[in-house]
């Protein structure tokens, strides 16, 4: 136990602990213990006294009242007395013995020896006596007895001392509490006696501590601290079981171990050291070998720079000037050239003057040269220093010359490179080196030929694509941009970088095209399957750009192949097709226009007729159908004509006879003439200027008012007033029709002047009308050079007014054979015997819209053709004079002022062959429909592009256009 | 009881066509110049046919068709049309709509009449 203690600080301050908690509970139990006894025994004799009181007070009593019942007796002489004494007697020997049974000290013995002598006294030898006494009444005897046998004494005696005795306890009692007050002082004394011990002796433990523990903890950490290698090992607790004996055997062992190590460092230092200094040494070589390689590097470098501009240097210039530098620092010379041999002799020096270098190429020494292409090697020429050369030299100095050829792939000399070194001659290894070089160069100086050749070629390429109308790019097989030409970008917008550096991907095409093109992501789609293989050749695509105009474009591609069937690209072309979609839209939209207004009128007329055909019908019915039919056949005509007209203006195919007009007759003859049809209706002429002259077609102008007063009526279907007023207006006369009918909504205004445009509500409907008048009107107007206006206001009526130019020379009848734009109308010449047949084609082809003028005999034919060198010929076999058609035809033929004039024979011959052979355009075997001669001449001149207009053959009424009031309306 | 019509056409001489045509076999026949006063009558009274023309000044024919066929008390209203569209996609964009019987234009009468005659006893 005690060497288990021992060998743990812990166990022994917990052992101290332990006993010094033991010692304190020892007290603290003594003194409890002590002090309970203590009281104990208090209690016990304070209990104890009282008991012996409590007796003496009550012996004290009973005798008294003993007495009392005595001097009763006496006094009364009654017999109950006696038996009152007796228990009086009693009770003073029950006390008695109860007092007897008591612990008695020598007082109480003493007082108990006593209380029985006066017992004795009093009831044995007193009591009888007086019993008697008192019995017989002898009271004098009593006095007596009591006088000199000193009764009365006696109780006063014994009174006296048992009071005495009382005292003599209560005197215990006090002196019993003083003892227990002495004795708890004494206890508490004790305790705090054995207290100090206690802290004594824990004192001397906490000392015993200190210097057992603390004292070496204090010891060792001193002595670590110092780092006292001496100290530790002598301190003396390594013997010890406890932990500072671990600590201090462990500090000794750890110590050892440091010096141990030290000492292995200092030797592997010193073996360091050793190799440190070789390492320098080794250091030394490296640099200077360093040194070496550095000059290596230098010419390695040149001869990357070398390479490099070989590569990329893309000026022919740059290119040579980067070989001669270079090799001069290769090949460690002094200077050197190099030269193209080829026209102007390009060239690049170092270390030579630009004369220098000129003197040296054109002077160049045939013999070397010669020998060069002779030899196919390099050349080594010494020569001493001459001139400038020499420098500030006085001795003759050696120089080395070394030309090296430079071959082309024939094997042809391309270029020549010489370099000097002034002093040091030109070694194998230098000429075979320079030999490689000169490879290289050779390749390099070919490969910039090719690329300045493909490189002219690309630029007069990209100007060619860029010259076309068409967007082109191509898109190499990755996807990358690799042509895109400048009306693709124009269309882009896209200015950023020029044709030739483009290098762009795919992606970049694709956001500029989601940026303008509606239908983005299907023409992307379409682009990807393009390049994918995925659409069939000759797929298009259509789509529209957005911009400033809206373009319609569209798209075809190409996919471009190499000789091994490799795809390499795909070519795109975007064409801009807006022209032609919106003719096209035009022209459908014209085209189902007039088809549904051409089917209504159709419908009735067929639908009539096949009723009265297929039906029994009343004589009033089959009137009614007829009257019903008649009237769409004319609207039919009438619609026919107005759409003959209008396209016939439209292209200018219309003819006018311009001639001085007065258009206040013409009006107001129309007037009375229009009068007659519409009673309900007034209509008045205004003219403020009379006459009014305007130079004009009567019969278009006619067709103009007519249609314009007709107008007036028909959409005034409640009657009122259509005033026709004429008057100045500035340089110009204006003619306007006012009337007081419906009135046009303000959004129609604007296309009231449009083909087959009808204002749109049920009440017009009911209207008839083609849809075309107020469009003619405009195109005849237009070409009086006129214009046509209109004010309207819905429900009040609208005012059309007709501005002509004034104070224009009016010349006399004169045909016009020009359209507006001055357009000279194709010239015809019929070539014919029969007058009549003349006149019917010559009208015919007039209403068509040429100029044909009529000869009957072929000299003045052939003399009127080379005069008039007409467009197309019509010609006849027979003729009226001695020449025939066909002579006629030979003739022209063979003039070559003449030949390329297309000839129509027209005869009742059946010679086509012939016809044909001598070279007519086509023949035609009378008789034939006229229709027929002009639509080949229409025909032909179109596809001799004489002409670009579409020429329609006009109607026969043309000149009579109108929309005729209808009953109903 | 006779069968009553509606023929909705802006030609008037179309429309006396078709009535004569069609009132001389007994049908009755309610006429309407326009789409809009088409179906104002379409709404006021019941019809066995109607016939439209498409082209019509305003409402087109299938505008009132569409029309039509969004009140659910006429889904059994039985439409003809009379159009100048005879391709087959017109005419199946007209049927998506509710068009139930197509006659072209221009048409024969009697052939208009046979239709309707099939139409209306298709009822027996």
């Amino acid at each position: 136990m005690g060497a288990q203690v021992k060998k743990s600080i812990l166990r022994q301050i917990s052992l101290y602990m332990v006993v010094m908690i033991v010692l304190i509970a020892l007290g603290a139990l003594m003194l409890y213990v002590v002090e309970d006894r203590i009281r104990s025994n208090y209690e016990r004799e304070l209990i104890l006294i009282d008991q012996k009181t409590d007796l003496a007070i009550d012996i004290q009593q009973t005798m008294s009242g003993a007495v009392t019942e005595l001097r009763g007796l006496m006094a009364f002489r009654q017999e109950e007395f006696v038996g009152k004494i007796k228990v009086r007697e009693q009770a003073v020997n029950d006390d008695i013995d109860a007092f007897a049974k008591l612990e008695l000290d020598a007082e109480g013995r003493e007082y108990l020896q006593r209380l029985r002598v006066s017992r004795d006294r009093y009831f044995l030898d007193m009591v009888p006596v007086g019993i008697e006494l008192g019995l017989q009444g002898d009271t004098a005897e009593m006095v007596r007895l009591s006088r000199e046998e000193n009764w009365t004494e006696f109780v006063d005696q014994f009174r006296v001392e048992n009071i005495a005795y009382i005292d003599v306890l209560d005197r215990h009692a006090d002196d019993a509490h003083e003892e227990l007050t002495r004795d708890l002082k004494r206890a508490s004394v004790s305790f705090t006696v054995y207290l100090v011990l206690v802290a004594l002796i824990v004192g001397v433990l906490a000392i015993r501590l200190a210097k057992d523990i603390g004292l070496p903890l204090q010891e060792l950490a001193r002595v670590a601290k110092q780092h006292d290698a001496d100290l530790l090992l002598r301190l003396p607790y390594d013997r010890r079981a406890d932990e500072i004996g671990n600590l201090t055997v462990s500090l000794k062992t750890m110590w050892q171990q440091i010096r141990r190590n030290e000492r292995e460092m200092i030797e592997q230092n010193e073996e360091l050291q050793a190799q440190q200094e070789e390492l320098i040494s080794q250091q030394d070589e490296l640099t200077e070998t360093v040194a070496k390689m550095r000059q290596h590097e230098q010419v390695l470098e040149a001869q990357n720079r070398l390479n490099a501009s070989l590569i990329n240097t893309s000026s022919r210039d740059d290119l040579l000037k980067s070989i001669i530098q270079n090799l001069v620092t290769i090949q460690g010379v002094d200077k050197g050239a190099v030269v193209l041999l080829e026209a102007g002799y390009p060239h690049a020096a170092v270390g030579l003057t630009e004369a220098q270098t000129v003197a040296f190429f054109t002077n160049l020494d045939e013999g070397v040269l010669a020998r060069l292409r002779e030899e196919r090697d390099t050349l080594v020429i010494e020569r001493d220093a001459a001139g400038a050369e020499k420098g500030y030299h006085d001795l003759p100095i050696r120089l080395s010359d070394l030309f090296v050829p430079i071959f082309s792939q024939e094997e042809d000399v391309i270029a020549l490179l010489v370099m000097t070194r002034l002093g040091r001659a030109f070694s194998k290894e230098d000429r075979a080196q320079a030999r490689a070089l000169a490879n290289q160069v050779a390749l390099a100086i070919e490969k910039w030929r090719a690329y300045e050749v493909s490189e002219r070629e690309r630029v007069v390429n990209q100007e060619i694509l860029d010259s076309i109308r068409e967007g082109v790019h191509l898109f190499d097989e990755q996807g990358e941009l690799r042509q895109v030409n400048h009306t693709w970008k124009t269309w882009m917008a896209d200015e950023s970088t020029p044709a030739a550096a483009d290098r762009r991907t795919k992606e970049c095409v694709y956001r500029e095209l989601r940026e303008r093109a509606l239908q983005a992501d299907e023409l992307i789609a379409f682009i990807e399957g393009a390049m994918l293989g995925e659409r069939a050749d000759g797929e298009t695509r259509i789509y529209r750009l957005s911009g400033a105009e809206e373009k319609v474009m569209q798209v075809y591609f190409e996919r471009i192949f190499d000789q091994n069937g490799v795809l390499r690209g795909t070519v795109f072309v975007h064409r801009d097709m807006t022209r032609e979609y919106e003719v096209d839209q035009m022209k459908s939209e014209f085209v189902s226009t007039v088809s549904h207004e051409l089917r209504t009128p159709l419908s009735s007329v067929l639908g009539f007729t096949e009723l009265m055909l297929h039906k029994e019908l009343k004589p009033e019915r089959q009137r009614k159908y007829l009257e019903t039919i008649h009237k769409e056949a004319e609207r039919l005509t009438q619609l026919i004509n107005d759409f003959l007209d209008i396209q016939r203006m439209e292209a200018g195919r219309q003819s006018y006879d311009f001639a001085k007009v007065d258009l206040v007759p013409l009006a107001k003859e129309l007037i009375e003439t229009m009068a007659f049809h519409a009673p309900q209706h007034r209509l008045e002429l205004d003219a403020v200027t009379d006459p009014a002259p305007v130079r004009g077609d009567e019969a278009k102008l006619r067709q103009v008012l007519l249609n314009l007063i007709g107008n007036a009526m028909k959409y005034s279907p409640n009657g009122g007033e259509v005033r026709v007023m004429i008057r100045e207006a500035g340089d110009e006369l204006a003619v306007s029709v006012t009337d007081q009918g419906l009135g046009i909504p303000k959004e129609s205004l604007g296309h009231l002047f449009t083909k087959f445009y009808r204002v749109d509500n049920s009440d017009r409907r009911k209207i008839g009308g083609t849809g075309l008048g107020l469009a003619i009107c405009k195109e005849i107007v237009k070409a009086h050079d006129g214009r046509i206006e209109v004010e309207s206001q819905l429900g009040e009526g609208s005012v059309f007014t007709l501005y002509f130019p004034r104070n224009q020379a009016v010349r006399g009848n004169e045909v016009r054979l020009s359209d507006g734009n001055g357009q000279e109308m194709p010239r015809l010449m019929i070539v014919e015997d029969d007058d009549s047949l003349a006149l019917l084609l010559q009208e015919e082809l007039q209403e068509s819209g040429f100029a044909a003028e009529h000869v009957r005999e072929g000299e003045s034919a052939l003399q009127r053709i080379t005069e008039q060198l007409p467009d197309a010929i019509v010609l006849d076999i027979r003729l009226a004079d001695t020449l025939s058609g066909w002579d006629v035809l030979e003739r022209l033929k063979a003039d070559e002022r003449t030949a390329s004039i297309p000839i129509f024979i027209s005869s009742a011959l059946e010679e086509r062959e012939r016809g044909m052979s001598l070279g007519a355009n086509d023949y035609l075997i009378k008789p034939y429909q006229p229709a027929k001669l002009s639509n080949l001449i229409l025909q032909t001149l179109l596809r001799k592009e004489k002409t670009g207009v579409i020429m329609v053959p006009t109607a026969k009424e043309g000149g009579e256009a109108d929309e005729r009031p209808q009953g109903e309306a | 009881m006779a069968k009553r019509i509606l023929l909705a056409e802006d030609e008037e001489v179309l429309r006396m066509l078709i009535v004569d045509t069609l009132e001389d076999e007994g049908y009755e026949i309610d006429e309407a110049c326009d789409g809009e006063e088409a179906l104002e009558k379409i709404m006021q009274r019941e019809y066995d046919l109607v016939l439209l023309d498409y082209m019509m000044p305003g409402m087109t024919g299938l505008d009132v068709t569409e029309k039509v066929r969004l009140m659910p008390e006429k889904a059994g209203l039985r439409i003809l049309m009379l159009t100048a569209k005879s391709q087959k996609s017109d005419q199946d964009l007209a049927r998506q709509i509710g068009v139930n019987y197509f006659m072209a234009k221009p048409f024969s009468p009697l052939d208009l009449l046979d239709l309707v005659d099939r139409i209306l006893s298709e009822d027996r």
